[in-house]
């Protein structure tokens, strides 16, 4: 990278593992049924020592770079396998730790199986925001999202997915995982079905090495075009029922403007995951890649977080057009997909510099989202 | 799942020429509703960071 300014960006946004282990198991699962198979010899549950030794880092850079306000993700494994009270007393003890001029805000993101109506109250109790994990309909969520059983979760998730629709203020949202088997627009609405306030939805985890499923069909853009599909029974509702957060990026950027997701665009990414054991990782979804790729080799107990901030594969991800392939900086669609969401990128033997394995799919999204938008803005622009 | 992009020129959209008052004037489509973010973000200019994906919200 020799001849790149760079200037670090502070972390905003931290992830805590709280719970290492998970009561699904889902198939398509970055953290399990993937690559890196780490979690076997990880600590179970996170311990209050690690806690405090996380607050104190969130603090302690909060302080140092006067952020006004940053996020925390209370995450696993399944995090509401610690129980709403400890999850609540997590939250508790990092908003005690940062400066009273830097707010927090607390989001929990579950598979929604133990959300109970006492635990939903507890969390909502604590100003925690709920995030749920869930395919769509029965059919789709009964597909990959199991217990190790066999048995299906569709019953307890949408019961939970029911409360927090009663609940708007505590509802977070819905991400769901994209299944091309899956009808898009049914699954569009399965999830609309609950009012949730966003919904996002993830291509499955792949990259050069293990390319997505239904590469063979045929269709030279197979998850472009069930996005596509969704995004135009999104974008053609007379009022917007939901946000969906892919959607509102790519146009946000084909506008000029700036993104919000590491998913899409050039933002520099401020995100660090403290693992269960207080060891600083990377975001955690790189796990998909090959063992290891998450790893950084600090700590809560020994590194402050500006340690991590000059840590190589953080910084490669502070780069923006910097640290893409020279494929897709030949390429104008850059500004808007920012050569894909990294995991995405990784070929073995050849490292993240290279276009995303969706590169065609995501091609053919921006290209119709911005088709659409840009028909829109031309009848705005027509004489009276 | 082709490595390269071949519409490769690609123009961002310029909403230069519309005035603020039909801009803010937009219903609550998802049209509207973009067009309103972009000018907040134009009203309240912030270095945009890049959020986790795995959480939602």
């Amino acid at each position: 990278m020799r001849g790149v300014t760079w200037r670090p960006t502070p972390f905003r946004e931290f992830v805590l593992k709280v719970h290492s282990r998970c009561n699904l198991a889902c198939d398509y699962c970055y953290m399990y049924e993937l690559a890196d198979k780490s979690w076997r010899d990880a600590a179970t549950v996170m311990s209050d020592g690690v806690l405090d030794a996380a607050g104190r880092r969130i603090a302690e850079h909060a302080t140092t770079h006067g952020i006004p306000s940053l996020r925390v993700v209370l995450h696993g494994g399944e995090p509401m396998l610690l129980g709403a009270v400890r999850l609540a007393r997590a939250a508790e003890r990092i908003r005690a730790a940062v400066p009273a001029s830097t707010t927090v805000d607390v989001l929990v993101q579950t598979n929604g199986v133990l959300l109970t109506g006492e635990a939903l109250e507890t969390l909502a109790g604590a100003g925690i925001r709920i995030g749920v994990s869930f395919d769509g309909d029965r059919v789709a969520t009964d597909r990959h999202r199991r217990y190790a059983s066999g048995r299906s979760s569709y019953d307890a998730v949408d019961r939970a997915l029911r409360r927090l629709r009663d609940r708007p203020a505590a509802f977070a949202g819905i991400l769901s995982v994209v299944d091309l088997v899956n009808d898009p627009v049914e699954t569009y609405e399965a999830l609309l079905a609950y009012e949730p306030p966003m919904v996002d939805f993830l291509l499955p985890h792949a990259n050069w090495g293990s390319p997505p499923p239904g590469g063979s069909t045929g269709v030279r853009a197979p998850y472009g075009e069930w996005l596509v599909a969704v995004f135009d029974r999104w974008y053609g509702a007379p009022v917007r029922e939901t946000r969906v957060r892919f959607f509102e990026e790519v146009l946000n950027l084909v506008l000029g403007g700036q993104s919000h997701t590491e998913v899409v665009g050039l933002s520099p990414v401020a995100t660090l995951v403290f693992n269960v054991d207080g060891s600083y990782e990377q975001v955690d979804t790189l796990r998909s890649a090959y063992p290891g790729a998450v790893e950084t080799g600090l700590d809560a107990f020994t590194h402050d977080l500006d340690e991590a901030l000059r840590h190589p594969a953080i910084v490669d991800r502070q780069l923006g057009v910097a640290a893409l392939s020279s494929t897709c900086r030949s390429c104008t669609l850059h500004q808007v997909c920012g050569g894909g969401y990294y995991p995405h990128r990784y070929r073995p033997g050849a490292g993240f510099r290279n276009p995303s394995v969706y590169c065609a799919d995501l091609q053919r999204l921006i290209t119709h989202a911005a088709g659409r938008l840009r028909a829109d803005v031309d009848r705005l622009r027509l004489p009276a | 799942m082709d490595a390269t992009a071949d519409d490769s020129e690609f123009d961002l959209i310029d909403i230069s020429a519309i005035s603020l008052t039909e801009l803010r004037g937009l219903d609550g489509s998802a049209f509207g509703q973009s067009l309103r973010r972009i000018l907040d973000d134009i009203d309240r200019p912030q270095d945009a960071v890049a959020g986790w994906n795995a959480a939602v919200g």
